[in-house]
């Protein structure tokens, strides 16, 4: 933690002993949480929120960020992550910063971590209800590409009016046979609202559904929450009769040999190769296997 | 093997024949609708309109309607522009919010129902075939994603359910085979009032509605839409309102009808009776000025 | 000697002091001498008045931003009628695989060939503002540069910020010190986008030949080389806000990636006029972005389906890399809606010609300002017609409204006019 926070003075020298305890001031920490109680009272609602200007820029995770900086208390032990990696510049400019303000603890473990900060991943170990999850959110609405008037949308939602999200599954099965949503697969919560899932791959979606863990969805720059409880149903939306179908990938890790978790492209001894994309869970792995 | 079951109720032969035989024909009171002496109590009309006023700010739109419509009857509005008679068939489509007076639809008042309900019924209730296309449709989604829009709002799942039943009712109204994935924005106009007529009757509503749905159209082309139309409708018996300034098309559809003028209705009766002994003077004009042009 | 995004806390390090050495630099330089103290305390506001002035100058932007007290649209002006009237004395083309990297990141690949580099940035420091000190007319001081703890940077993060800090020289003609030059081949870093386009997955519009924008009546119908001249000048805020209202739009319509952002020197050679034979004449520093598109389309038939990302790039001058990415935006609209079918309503963001109407920022400022000018001629020949028209009011016949029942409204409808009792009510024929 102090090795971050030094390593972050010597990036840019702040003076963050000027700011108060986890950034933000009480007030706005109040705010911010009474509407995360009325997300998490409300599974899946887009909850609005007088959102701060931050340091990091608006599309940066300055939502992830308040509702981290919201929540944390001084005993969490914190994991942040960019695409699944702990050690991802964003990642570690986030989680300096947060440390920094707060003092608290970091880890890159996700079974010690109480409070992880993630954009676009769920980490791929088991988590138990001991951690909350705060999600990093740039498009917090699943009907924004059908309706971009907002009062509209939001009525849309009050009155689960979700034709228009099957029309164009229907529109893409007739056409292509298969859904069009790469990430941020629109997903029913609690048979109520359809929530975007972050730009989550479809990989992670299942994770979600009756997940022992709080989600919580942040983002700033829409200046909305929303949150998944746990042991919530959360189920991607697709016909009856056309299975929803998760990322493929040929072959296993080329570092970790796992075949059972989410790969990106990467470079492995000179040559193109497919690597977990959560790099803490595959460096473990690899360890145990060099171990044995 | 039709895609649309017949109706429940009777035969809609006979009906025609008791209204026709029985409707009171009379200059219309504004406030009573015109009922069936004798017609048994539980044939309850699939859509009762009274004392319809709307109101825009200073402006009258409708006065004092009423009419009932009953399970497999087509009922016609005719009058020129202005007179009232959208506004009339706005306010059955849950399009507009009477000023005062009362829709029920199966026995249900429309205006206590709101938000999540009244679009359900709409969808589910009451198909609608529009003048004007691209209000009723969305031009950029293909013919088959319009028609099974209506279905998926209505909660149906099955994408291959969905897909066979909306292929039954493409094909049912007569629309080019293979282009059924196919924008609408890609169809002529008959076409795209064809794809308006089975998206209306995909779920089977309890009533149809149609504004002016052939004006505008070639003569040929409106000559088959209305013969789908009035196909369609012995097909399924379903309960039908249609709108139109054109007596022709009214005389070929309706069983009975409604002349609307300044937003009330002057006259009302059995098609055949008011067209050839028109008793209003404003009936008489319009019937006379339709025999001359 | 690359350093990966990843694992690279040393990297952080050396891309934030390599920023504030340079700022020191060019203070330092500019002692005694009020524009170039400009240049040296706003190298970026200089930067974006070179990108949207279309010439690249820093000594004289400066100049320009001191003389216009800090106005950005004044300071382009100044700059581009400075530039307008003087000779061209030729053209040269240049690839951006020759710009000497300093600053190379790869959004869309975490590894990609050749690595990532990321130069003078200040992305990934906390925007914290600070107060910690009594300000000065050079910014904060940095008493932890080369503080002792540096060594525990690691040999990448160190590399990395001395290679890069040798081409950034201030005035930086001298090229040789780019990270790519160091490594001794700037071909060593192919385009992260070629990934894609092995593979056939990427569809980009046909380049066009070069023309020069500033030498025509508009930019508009003079194909994709002109439209991306134009982008590179266009007003920063608007460019900006153009290319937002496009990304926010939903996951499946137009979800961008940035394939690739470089940043550096790329040197200008040009023929000699004599022997014809090349002559490096300077370098110029430039900011380049490739990015695409999602895009999974079927079209209206239903029958044709393309599902290759659509390409867009996006270049400016200087440093100011929103430019950059935003024009690669708007040109991957462009591209998008121009491969799509014709009818398809289009938001402003994908019609080339909106854009070239709307961009540039002296025509926008220039325009809405000319408002401050007087106007009383014009003014008194609209109020010549209010007037008129008032006094005779809105019917042709001249009438009120007859019945008065909307006094105050517009003309009544005849409806309301109606008396109560229909039927005592003669029919009149419609008037046609």
């Amino acid at each position: 933690m102090s090795a971050l926070s030094d390593l972050l003075r010597r990036a840019e020298p702040t003076h963050i002993s000027g700011y108060l305890w986890a950034y933000l001031d009480a007030a706005t920490k109040r705010e911010i949480r009474r509407a995360l109680l009325k997300a998490v009272c409300v599974p899946g609602h887009i909850t609005p929120f007088a959102s701060r200007e931050m340091p990091v820029a608006r599309g940066w995770g300055s939502g992830g960020l308040q509702i981290t900086l919201a929540t944390v208390v001084a005993d969490d032990v914190v994991k942040v992550i960019d695409q699944g990696d702990d050690d991802s510049l964003n990642a570690r400019t986030m989680r300096a910063l947060i440390a920094d303000c707060s003092g608290v603890a970091t880890t890159t473990d996700a079974r010690a971590a109480t409070l992880i900060q993630t954009r676009h991943r769920i980490p791929e170990d088991d988590l138990g209800d001991q951690v909350v999850l705060v999600f990093q959110v740039p498009i917090s609405d699943p009907l924004r590409e059908f309706e971009q008037r907002p009062m509209a949308a939001r009525r849309m939602h009050a009155e689960r009016d979700y034709a228009a999200i099957w029309l164009g599954l229907y529109e893409d099965h007739s056409r292509l046979n298969r859904s069009r949503f790469a990430h941020s697969y629109p997903c029913e919560v609690e048979g109520g609202y359809i929530v975007s899932s972050t730009p989550i791959p479809r990989f992670d979606v299942p994770r979600l559904h009756q997940a022992p863990f709080l989600s919580l969805f942040g983002a700033g720059r829409e200046a909305a929450v929303y949150a998944i409880p746990p042991y919530t149903d959360v189920v991607p939306i697709t016909f009856t009769d056309r299975p929803f179908e998760t990322e493929a990938f040929d072959g296993p890790c080329a570092s970790c040999g796992s075949t059972g978790s989410y790969l990106t492209e990467a470079v492995v001894d000179g040559h193109p190769a497919l690597v977990c994309s959560d790099t803490d869970r595959c460096r473990r792995r690899q360890a145990e296997e060099a171990a044995r | 093997m039709s895609p649309f079951p017949l109706a429940p109720d009777q035969p809609r032969a006979a009906r025609v024949g008791e209204t026709a035989g029985k409707a009171p024909v009379s200059t219309p009171t504004a406030t009573a609708a015109p009922s069936l002496p004798g017609a048994p109590s539980a044939d309850a009309p699939t859509l009762e309109v009274r004392d319809l006023t709307v109101r825009y700010g200073g402006t009258l739109g409708c006065a004092d309607v009423g009419f009932d419509l009953l399970p497999g009857e087509v009922l016609g509005i005719v009058g020129e522009s202005g007179s009232g008679k959208s506004t009339v068939l706005g306010c059955c489509a849950l399009d507009l919010s009477p000023t005062s007076g009362v829709v029920r639809l199966s026995g249900q008042d429309t205006a206590v129902i709101t938000g999540a309900r009244r679009r359900r019924l709409r969808y589910a209730g009451i198909g609608i075939v529009r003048q004007a296309s691209h209000e009723e449709l969305r031009l950029a989604v293909s013919a088959g994603g319009n028609i099974a829009e209506r279905l998926l709002a209505t909660g149906q799942r099955s994408f291959d359910e969905i897909r066979d039943r909306v292929a039954e009712v493409y094909r049912e109204v007569e629309l080019p085979a293979g282009r059924m994935d196919a924008a609408v924005a890609t169809f002529s106009g008959g076409m795209r009032q064809r794809v308006q007529i089975a998206r209306a009757l995909v779920n089977e509503p309890a009533v149809l509605l149609l504004d002016e749905p052939t004006t505008g159209l070639d003569v040929s082309v409106q000559a088959r839409i209305l013969d789908l139309i009035r196909r369609l409708q012995r097909q399924t018996g379903v309960a039908m309102v249609i709108v139109s300034h054109d007596l022709a098309v009214i005389r070929m559809l309706a069983d009975r009808l409604l002349v609307m003028r300044a937003g009330r209705v002057v006259e009302s009766g059995v098609t055949d009776r008011v067209l050839s002994d028109p008793r209003h003077p404003y009936t008489q004009l319009l019937v006379s000025s339709q025999l001359e042009s | 000697m690359y350093t990966t995004v990843r694992e690279s806390q040393g990297a952080i390090d050396a891309s934030a002091r390599l920023a504030r050495e340079q700022r020191e630099r060019a203070r330092l330089a500019g002692d005694g001498d009020r524009a170039a103290a400009v240049g040296a305390l706003v190298p970026l506001l200089v930067d974006q008045v070179m990108a949207e002035a279309g010439v690249v100058e820093p000594a004289v932007a400066a100049k320009a931003v001191e003389q216009a007290r800090g106005d950005v649209s004044r300071a382009v002006s100044l700059l581009r009628s400075w530039v307008s009237c003087l000779p061209r004395e030729g053209t040269a083309t240049a690839g951006w695989d020759e710009i000497e990297v300093e600053r190379r990141i790869t959004p869309a690949f975490s590894e990609p060939a050749g690595g990532q580099f990321l130069g003078a940035s200040l992305d990934y420091a906390p925007r914290l503002l600070d107060l910690g000190e009594p300000a000065r007319a050079d910014g904060p001081a940095d008493d932890q540069t080369g503080s002792p703890a540096d060594g525990a940077d690691g040999p990448d993060g160190e590399g990395l910020g001395r290679e890069g800090l040798g081409g950034m020289e201030p005035g930086g003609e001298e090229s040789g010190g780019g990270a790519a030059a160091a490594n001794g081949d700037p071909l060593a870093l192919p385009r992260a986008t070629s990934r894609l386009e092995e593979r056939d997955l990427i569809a980009a519009a046909e380049p066009t030949e070069p023309v020069d924008v500033t030498r025509r009546s508009s930019a508009a119908g003079a194909g994709r080389g002109a439209f991306a001249q134009f982008l590179s000048r266009a007003e920063t805020g608007a460019l900006t806000a153009l290319a937002y209202t496009a990304v926010r739009e939903g996951p499946k319509q137009a979800d961008p990636t940035v394939v690739e952002l470089r940043a550096g020197l790329l040197p200008v050679t040009v023929a000699h006029p004599r022997t014809g034979g090349p002559v490096l004449v300077g370098s110029v520093p430039v900011t380049t972005c490739e990015l695409v598109l999602y895009h999974v389309q079927v079209d209206s038939t239903g029958e044709h389906t393309d599902s290759r990302f659509t390409l867009g790039y996006g270049a400016t001058a200087g440093r100011v890399e929103r430019r950059a990415i935003s024009a690669a935006m708007l040109d991957a609209r462009v591209t998008r809606a121009a491969a799509s079918e014709p009818g398809t309503a289009r938001p402003p963001s994908d019609d080339a010609e909106w854009l070239i109407t709307a961009l540039d920022g002296q025509e926008a400022t220039g325009f809405v300002e000319h408002l401050k000018l007087a106007h009383h001629v014009s003014f008194a020949s609209d109020l010549d017609r209010v007037r008129a028209v008032g006094a005779v009011g809105t019917r042709a016949d001249g009438g009120s409204d007859a019945a008065g029942n909307a006094p105050s409204g517009p003309p009544a409808d005849p409806l309301t006019d109606e008396p109560a009792d229909a039927s005592t009510d003669q029919p009149t024929p419609r008037g046609e």
